[in-house]
């Protein structure tokens, strides 16, 4: 019988070590920053909480507070107070973090609330305090007393709170604690006085890579890669601000790859429309963010291509910086076969094209009779006249020619196929200049007319 | 007081560092097809006019990636097709001739004004073993400057190139010139540093 073992949790608290409240989003942007060491990140009153079973051998606890320390610094926090805490429950790391103590039914009955409530307790109330002078006119002196008497006493008396410490205390492990989910948009705003004189795309690239810098921070945490951004721009004028639109071909991580990108495409920007005033505040907003995904990359790459070191990071690099370069889309692609009947269909453009495609070649290219080097997007009307071909009110004289292939639409799919029905020819002409030319010419048997289609 | 020594002359100097120079080795990348006597380096430009280029660079691509002895490197060979409009092929032409898609990249309608910059940024990434591209991308101001400028960029990434013309070009970066005829016919034009028509 197969025995189902009940998974073992490990709780890292990290306690910031201060009673005031840090300011919501510095805290929430913090926390986010943990989810690169866990998915399962619980947020209390100034302190963390992480699940680490899953992801505990990746980490050491001292690299993990070095890390820690580089996420404070970061947001400027001093995590010289930071205290750490590890155990098999929420309440009791918490407790750990606090009280230095392993073993929890020695603790002072202080502790009782940290177990009632171990994401917010900090500072003892009023009624708390009333609470804890009733254990200690009892002649309490640690947690060990409240299982002296029998639970079901304390329930009679005490009812739900000192149902929420047993809970807490015994079955900690069990308990739904509310996993943290960033409230914070990934955007990244900044501002300065119009006396700086931020007018050029210069002086500009050096305000946003701070930004920039804690946006892949952030996506990097989130396990999230760039696929759109925008930058707004807003000027020391009541104008409409400027917008600036980046699509990268490829999810983007790289910091400094986006910063080149950026630098490109703030020059060119920059360069044809000139800026009016100075620019006073620059915002970054992510518009559109995918999961990092390595395996994407791998793509047209063989592993002796990426022993022989990036080579797909710089095929990514490139597409990325060709996308932004050129602009239109459909410009930069690979291309891919497919089973379309109709020759101009029968590829598309794809980018990021697998080994598969290699294996495919053979399976359909094959199956047609030999296509021309070059394809007219339109095929170009042609005339029969006598030995010859008239095309744009010029002669070619036939000197040989064979019926290449019959292409036919389904009838059942005319939406598809455009219910086309062409019969192929390779035909050898002579222009008037004696120069030979190999065409590749169709004759649509439903409308009766020849058309030039492509040229060997 | 130190003894006069005597001036090296410019001769000497010369001499000097010649001896200390590395010897300058130039990547081997095959022979050309059609004349298996003129070994092809990183970083040449081999000009292909005439009517028939397209079926020649596109059987150039098919025996290069056959061609011995790289039989296992080449098959794996990446062209990048840079075409300003004029020089568009047709991929299923390519598979016919069991080039692997996959592993060319084209760029369409490139500007002629962007040409330069885009081969560059091509060449630079070290990723293709061939670069096929036409003449309205080379810039017309001081051709020859330009065309050492990717010749460097290309001997560094091991990549040779294809420049697809209607008209020779009058620059010395040029190394061979085929010209593609009708019926397959091809001939050499020319051959830098060997003969030439």
């Amino acid at each position: 019988m197969r025995i189902q073992e009940e998974s073992v949790q490990e709780w890292w608290c990290i306690d910031l070590g201060q009673s005031e409240l840090f300011e919501k989003e510095v805290f929430d942007r913090l926390t986010e920053s943990f989810y690169r060491f866990t998915p399962d990140v619980v947020q209390g009153r100034n302190r963390i909480f992480l699940e680490m079973s899953r992801t505990k051998h990746l980490f050491n606890l001292n690299g993990f507070m070095r890390r820690a320390e580089a996420l404070a610094r970061r947001e400027e926090l001093d995590a010289s107070l930071w205290r750490f805490g590890i155990a098999d429950t929420l309440p009791k790391a918490w407790i750990q973090t606090r009280w230095r103590a392993r073993e929890a039914r020695l603790l002072p009955v202080e502790a009782y609330f940290d177990f009632i409530d171990p994401l917010q307790h900090f500072e003892l109330n009023r009624s708390m305090r009333e609470r804890l002078s009733v254990f200690q006119s009892l002649g309490m002196k640690n947690l060990e007393y409240l299982f002296t008497v029998p639970k079901t006493a304390w329930l009679v008396r005490f009812g739900e709170e000192f149902d929420s410490f047993l809970e807490s205390f015994e079955f900690g492990a069990r308990f739904p604690w509310n996993r943290f989910v960033p409230s914070v948009g990934l955007q990244e705003k900044t501002r300065w006085n119009a006396e700086e004189y931020v007018i050029d795309a210069e002086s500009l690239i050096f305000r946003l890579k701070p930004m920039l810098d804690r946006m892949c921070e952030r996506l990097y945490s989130l396990r999230r890669a760039l696929k759109k951004v925008e930058i707004i721009l807003k000027l020391d004028r009541p104008v409409p601000d400027r917008r600036i639109e980046l699509n990268f071909a490829f999810p983007q991580t790289s910091r400094s790859l986006l910063l080149k990108l950026l630098r490109e495409r703030l020059g060119r920007e920059m360069d044809r429309n000139p800026l009016s005033d100075p620019i006073v505040e620059a915002e970054i907003q992510v518009k559109e963010a995918v999961k990092r995904d390595h395996e994407n990359t791998r793509f047209a790459f063989s592993e002796r291509d990426e022993i022989e070191g990036g080579q797909s990071e710089r095929w990514v690099e490139l597409l990325s910086y060709l996308g932004l370069k050129l602009e239109s889309q459909g410009q930069v692609f690979q291309a891919e076969t497919t089973e379309h009947l109709l020759p101009e269909k029968s590829w598309k453009k794809v980018l990021l094209s697998d080994a598969k495609v290699d294996a495919s070649l053979d399976s359909i290219s094959h199956l047609y009779a030999k296509r021309p080097i070059q394809l007219f997007s339109e095929p170009i009307p042609i005339f029969r006249v006598g030995p010859y071909l008239k095309q744009n009110q010029e002669l070619f004289r036939i000197c040989e020619f064979s019926q290449e292939e019959h292409l036919e639409g389904y009838a059942w799919d005319v939406e598809e196929t455009q219910g086309f029905d062409r019969t192929y020819y390779r035909v050898k002409v002579k222009s008037q200049e004696g120069h030979l030319q190999d065409w590749w010419i169709y004759k649509d048997e439903l409308l009766g007319k020849l058309k030039l289609h492509g040229v060997y | 007081m130190d003894p006069v020594k005597a001036v090296p002359t410019l001769q000497s100097l010369k001499a000097m560092l010649q001896e200390q120079a590395p010897l300058r080795t130039r990547r081997e990348l095959g022979f050309l097809m059609s004349d298996g006597s003129i070994p092809l380096h990183a970083g040449q430009v081999i000009e292909v006019l005439g009517k028939d280029q397209l079926a020649w660079s596109v059987r150039f691509l098919k025996e290069r990636s056959q061609a011995k002895p790289l039989t296992p490197e080449v098959s794996t060979a990446r062209v990048a097709w840079i075409s300003s409009g004029l020089t568009e092929v047709f991929p299923m032409a390519l598979a016919q001739e069991k080039i692997a898609l996959s592993r060319i990249l084209f760029l369409e309608r490139v500007k002629p004004e962007q040409g330069m910059e885009v081969l560059l940024s091509v060449l630079r990434s070290q990723l293709f073993e061939v670069l096929v591209f036409d003449q309205p991308l080379l810039p017309m101001r001081n051709l020859d400057a330009q065309m050492r400028k990717l010749q460097l960029t290309a001997e560094e990434g091991g990549s040779l190139m294809l420049l697809l013309s209607q008209k020779p070009t009058s620059s010395f970066g040029i190394h061979i010139q085929v010209v593609a005829e009708e019926q397959g016919q091809a001939h050499l034009r020319k051959v830098k540093g060997g003969t030439s028509e």
